[in-house]
């Protein structure tokens, strides 16, 4: 299994998330919406880190 | 992707004023919900793994610093020429935040308009600058900074003064950076910095500031070694694993063959 990091790119109408391996590699990117709570936001994370 | 990856970390870049020891998004924003709650403590405790989180310019830095323009510089000034202008100071490989975290926020630096009043350094050396201007003096058309630039290059004067302006501006800001850090590096970001001739337009106009000041000075002064940045829409995401890999020892990030766990 490969191992690596959660990237978030946090901006003021959406957030890219993406997900780079230890080797370095970027990968696995897709753009998030952003809402008006916090744990709205993390609950976004939670879904991207999931699927 | 729990499936697919082991996730070690997680890492986040955001706009303002971000302490990266608290995790704590300062000052105000569109998004007031985001400032206020440690988002380094929320994450470690929802994912179970460590996280950071930096400043959005600051991560673009990093990214440079470990794998683009600046590899293996010590010391590196990054300025991000966009709707305004942001930016990063790098002092022995390490990012000064300062005080009250606006390190490198090069933007709110002084500068006077065209008219002697005072003004900053974002208001008359962004891309927005010269946009302004000519939706001022054209208003019945919508400008954006592409226009402009074609726009000039057919001949239009007024397009071509407000260019000129903006790289005169851009390089007095970047000269005043120079002898304040004495950096080994300028390196200039955004998206005019990839029009092609960006640099050698700015280093001319660098030349020119720097001869009319050497004379009026009678001392010697330093000709800014500028560049601009490698990674372009993926350096906040770059940056964030780097920043990443430098807070938490733990994360391991091993790219070509080399550690940046710096």
């Amino acid at each position: 299994m490969e191992r690596g990091i959660v990237c978030i790119d946090l901006g003021g109408t959406s957030m890219k998330a993406g997900f780079m391996s230890q080797s370095g590699i970027l990968g696995e990117q897709c753009i998030l919406p952003v809402h008006e709570t916090l744990e709205e936001i993390f609950c976004e994370i939670d879904q991207y880190v999931k699927k | 992707m729990k499936e697919k990856y082991q996730i070690d970390g997680m890492g986040v870049s955001a706009p303002g004023a971000v302490d990266v020891q608290t995790g704590i998004i300062g000052g105000m924003s569109a998004l007031p919900c985001i400032h206020g709650p440690s988002w380094t403590e929320k994450l470690e405790e929802r994912f179970g793994v460590p996280a950071s989180i930096e400043n959005d310019a600051n991560c673009a830095a990093l990214a440079e610093l470990a794998l683009g323009s600046a590899k293996g510089m010590k010391d590196m000034a990054f300025v991000v020429c966009g709707t305004g202008i942001g930016g990063a100071v790098v002092i022995n490989r390490e990012i000064q935040h300062g005080t009250n975290l606006y390190g490198g926020e090069f933007g709110c630096m002084v500068m006077r308009n065209e008219n002697g009043e005072l003004s900053t350094f974002s208001s008359e050396a962004s891309t927005m600058s010269f946009v302004r201007k000519i939706q001022k003096k054209y208003p019945q058309e919508e400008w954006n900074g592409v226009k402009v630039f074609a726009e000039a290059e057919k001949g239009n004067e007024e397009c071509r003064k407000a260019i000129d302006t903006f790289f005169y501006n851009l390089a007095e800001g970047i000269y005043n950076i120079q002898h304040v850090i004495d950096p080994q590096l300028i390196l200039l970001g955004g998206g005019i910095s990839r029009r092609e001739g960006f640099a050698e337009t700015l280093r001319k106009k660098l030349e020119e500031i720097v001869g009319k000041v050497g004379e009026c000075a009678k001392t010697k002064v330093v000709v800014p070694n500028i560049d601009v940045c490698t990674f372009r829409e993926d350096a906040n995401l770059i940056g964030v694993a780097v920043n990443l890999s430098r807070r938490k020892r733990e994360v391991c990030l091993s790219v070509h063959g080399e550690d940046h766990t710096l």
